[in-house]
């Protein structure tokens, strides 16, 4: 599940080509990052997400907390600039926002284009990364604390796009500080993780919906 | 073709609730001049702003909503229009420059396998923020609690509604052939830096039988 926030995490950011490192001497430090990563049985932590595009004078920024229970639980709750939860369980999303006041059912599975983001996040992470090296180049630019940048190969579909991504572990290296993506047209997303708190029992009403 | 991209635009499906909106008070037009009523407002009206937007698109029973930057230019004619979903998944950017040129920079596949659709968008935009001060030709028609200007065109005419707790612009309604096309209802302007914006916005359209709810965020 831990996989699955990672992903979506790379989905509010709007960022949805698969990953992949091609420089070998990264690879013992994705292979230990991943296990301890899979250490992670529940998260919660705020997050602040920004947002520049190039056209407008200021960022869109959305704050809020997500919520992580292995094996199935994931949510997603915004509190500016709209109330919003996002809870998945399964193949079903189940959204609720202060504008419409509704509780929203969809299917995963019945949501092509979010299925196919959702594939490619999850080859991402699923903990092979020997696999993905065919699309990014991934180095190290920081030990501590460990920074990944991973530049799209010409030939990966992103290359177009992105121009680098670059993801900062926090301390004890269980999970990520912060996500950082600059595209070619100027435009940039940052989400930073803040408060986290990693294997602490999660409230239940984290998982309600209004 | 219109009615396809509608149903795309609605792919999230859920039951209707009904309009937030509504004006505090109608205030009496006794005594107050309608062109001075017209270049007042004119004044008070930005001619350049960035807003954060939340907006319901609603077909039927489906909805659709998202958050929208927009930024409007009402002097040039021009607009920068952003939409995301509420997790910060960008669904399209788009543009229309002075020129009237339309440019779909991004936008998710969902959204332009209809060829029309950032021109579809960026309409609506259009007649939300663009031309909401009556011409000074338009015909007038006073009432007790609302002023009524009537701009004509061979078979199509604008209505312009001043009514409501400012005496603010609160409906314009588009006609061809007598029959209505399109109105915009706009609820509880508010000012910031000596100039007013709506809070609330709704746009019917009632050829399409469509209906964007907007709420203002933020004014950047």
């Amino acid at each position: 599940m831990f996989k699955k926030f990672i992903f979506i995490s790379i989905l509010c950011l709007g960022f949805s080509p698969s990953l992949g490192c091609s420089d070998t001497e990264v690879t013992p430090l994705l292979k230990r990052l991943e296990e301890k990563i899979s250490g992670v049985k529940t998260l919660e932590t705020g997050f602040i997400q920004e947002k520049k595009l190039a056209v407008f004078n200021r960022a869109v920024v959305l704050e809020g907390k997500v919520f992580i229970q292995e094996p199935d639980f994931f949510a997603w709750h915004t509190d500016k600039p709209v109330h919003y939860i996002m809870v998945i369980k399964g193949d079903i999303i189940k959204q609720w926002d202060e504008d419409t006041r509704q509780v929203q059912s969809l299917s995963l599975s019945r949501n092509p284009a979010l299925l196919v983001a959702v594939n490619q996040m999850k080859v991402w992470f699923s903990g092979k990364y020997s696999s993905l090296l065919k699309d990014y180049e991934a180095k190290a630019i920081s030990s501590k604390p460990i920074i990944l940048e991973f530049t799209p190969k010409v030939s990966a579909e992103a290359f177009n796009i992105i121009n680098k991504v670059r993801m900062t572990f926090q301390e004890d290296e269980r999970y990520i500080a912060r996500i950082d993506i600059e595209e070619k047209n100027q435009d940039s997303t940052s989400l930073v993780f803040i408060n986290t708190k990693i294997n602490s029992s999660i409230n239940h009403s984290a998982w309600e919906l209004r | 073709m219109i009615k396809k991209l509608i149903i795309i635009l609605t792919i999230s499906v859920c039951g209707c609730s009904s309009i937030p909106f509504r004006h505090s008070d109608y205030l009496s037009f006794d005594g107050i001049d309608p062109q001075t009523l017209r270049l007042n407002f004119s004044e008070e009206l930005p001619q350049e702003f960035e807003l954060l937007n939340s907006a319901i698109f609603r077909y039927s029973y489906l909805h659709f909503s998202a958050l929208g930057v927009v930024r409007v230019d009402t002097f040039k004619k021009s607009l920068d229009l952003a939409g995301f979903n509420h997790l910060g998944v960008m669904f399209f950017e788009l543009s229309l420059d002075s020129e009237g040129k339309v440019d779909c920079k991004y936008a998710l596949p969902e959204f332009t396998k209809h060829k029309d659709f950032a021109s579809f968008v960026l309409n609506d935009i259009k007649k939300i923020y663009f031309d909401r001060v009556p011409p000074q030709s338009a015909v007038v028609k006073r009432e007790r609690r609302k002023v009524v200007f009537r701009d004509s065109l061979k078979d199509t005419f604008t209505e312009y509604v001043f009514a409501g707790e400012g005496r603010f612009l609160a409906e314009k309604n588009y006609y061809e052939k007598h029959r209505k096309v399109w109105s915009v209802f706009y609820y509880e302007y508010t000012p910031k830096d000596g100039k007013i914006y709506p809070e609330g916005i709704l746009l019917k359209h009632y050829k399409y039988g469509y209906k964007l709810i907007i709420r203002l965020k933020e004014i950047r």
